[in-house]
């Protein structure tokens, strides 16, 4: 049935990230992905604390790395236009508050997969958004392909999508929410009410 | 038995949907990326939906438990031999797409593999061949189709199978007959070797099903709408095994959409 996508998890994106082993010469853009995914295995997944400390130490770097605004922004589509700065807002945050979860609930779930780099490609037209490409190698069946999309910031790097196996995490979101909103009237505060209830149904 | 299958209201099924809708497969939709990112053709939504949610309730009370349990009753090493023996079995049918893809070198190493495997891996359990440099890859007949030119048509949602469409339902019947073990279960009187297929089928169902689990587990978790989210990223993902290999240095994948479009500078 599904097989071929074991696509999705961002989560289980977040398992997957294992310094490479041997020294190569990254460009600064895969540089970015190495240290974040580096720092995320070393201070929250492979950490010793308890689940609430890696939910917030995760919560501290997902903020720092993703380009919230852009994604909120792209996800939301021609709805985000008319939403009001407030809807806006608290869009970003049900969404920032479910997929910080959702990938916490899969640390547990991390055996040292290793993350190999395969080189870089220019992403869009404006020629300040790269794509970072790797591979996680997976104890058994073929590697999963995942492509990180991150755009130029002021002194560093934004992640702004990820692509799992030719699955964008930002598309299809947009669809998932472009079939709600068209069927609530363009509501976006409904749409941040039905994540908050997803929320809700993670052990605190 | 199995040729019962072959001659079931199934394929006639398949066929008539192929007709129908595979070779009238829409254009390619020219609205603009901006307003409309990749979009599906779902003519048939409402039936979809409707058999999406029979899919996956009996998904919910049947597969998902037998796969959880398998997953928990058996070591990963088991579980990985077993996955090994199964995509060993399928490589006859990778090898024929490969070469009706006309990928040669692909087909070389398929067939290697499968020659190795089978012996010096017993039965496909161990992938010796991975380790001498013979990486596994996927073809199937849907994916043949495409490469040669043959649209996906409509989004369907089929019964018991799951997300497909026209080419890609076709794909699986093809695949079906590309396999030389299903001629030699047809052609066999032996009852062990028709039950082997059976629990060959059952098997490769509940390993496809245990290795989803991390997806559809958050699929069910997170998603306000997971027949969506399931149709994008089926779609999705499918031009990407179909592009695999195929990508001209040019072309542009189809996750490069316009990212800042809205009202950024």
């Amino acid at each position: 049935m599904l097989l071929r996508y074991r696509i999705v998890l961002f989560a289980f994106m977040m398992l997957a990230f294992m310094p490479t082993s041997y020294a190569m010469a990254l460009s600064p853009a895969e540089n970015f992905v190495k240290e974040l995914t580096d720092k995320g295995i070393t201070e929250v997944v492979e950490a010793d604390v308890s689940l609430e400390e890696k939910r917030k130490r995760f919560h501290d770097l997902f903020v720092k790395a993703v380009d919230l605004p852009s994604i909120g922004r792209f996800v939301l589509g021609r709805y985000w236009r008319k939403a009001s700065e407030s809807d806006r807002d608290g869009f970003i945050r049900s969404f920032k508050d479910l997929t910080v979860l959702t990938w916490s609930d899969r640390f547990d779930e991390y055996s040292g997969q290793r993350l190999d780099f395969l080189g870089t490609q220019p992403a869009g037209k404006k020629g300040t958004q790269v794509f970072v490409k790797s591979r996680v190698l997976q104890s058994e069946g073929e590697p999963v392909e995942v492509i990180w999309r991150v755009k130029k910031k002021d002194n560093g790097f934004k992640i702004i999508d990820i692509v799992i196996e030719g699955a964008s995490m930002t598309m299809t979101y947009r669809n998932e929410y472009a079939s709600v909103l068209q069927n609530n009237g363009g509501n976006v505060a409904a749409l941040s009410d039905l994540l908050d209830e997803k929320t809700a149904t993670f052990t605190p | 038995m199995n040729s019962v299958l072959f001659k079931s209201p199934l394929v006639a099924l398949f066929m008539a949907l192929f007709l129908v809708t595979g070779c009238a497969s829409a254009p390619a939709p020219t609205t603009s990326m901006n307003d409309a990112a990749l979009q599906i053709s779902d003519p048939l939504e409402p039936v979809n939906r409707g058999i999406y949610v029979f899919n996956d309730a009996l998904d919910l009370f049947f597969l998902e438990p037998i796969a959880r349990g398998y997953k928990t009753v058996l070591p990963e090493q088991v579980r990985k031999a077993i996955h090994n023996m199964l995509s060993n079995l399928n490589e006859p049918v990778v090898f024929a797409n490969d070469l009706m893809q006309w990928k040669i070198s692909d087909a070389g190493t398929i067939l290697g593999r499968f020659v190795i495997n089978t012996t010096v891996g017993i039965v496909g359990m161990f992938d010796v061949a991975e380790k001498m440099g013979l990486e596994p890859h996927d073809e199937d007949f849907g994916q043949t189709l495409a490469v040669w030119g043959v649209g996906d048509g409509p989004y369907l949602m089929l019964p018991l199978f799951g997300p497909s469409n026209p080419r890609d339902a076709v794909g699986k019947v093809v695949d079906m007959v590309l396999d030389p073990f299903y001629w030699i279960v047809r052609d066999t009187d032996e009852d062990t070797i028709e039950r082997a297929s059976y629990v060959r089928t059952g098997v490769r169902l509940i390993d496809k099903r245990s290795r989803l689990l991390p997806v559809t587990d958050d699929i069910r978790r997170t998603s306000v709408d997971p027949y969506t989210t399931v149709k994008t990223m089926y779609h999705q993902n499918r031009l990407k095994e179909i592009s695999d290999g195929e990508t001209e240095e040019h072309e542009v994948p189809a996750y490069d959409f316009e990212f800042d479009f809205e009202d950024e500078e």
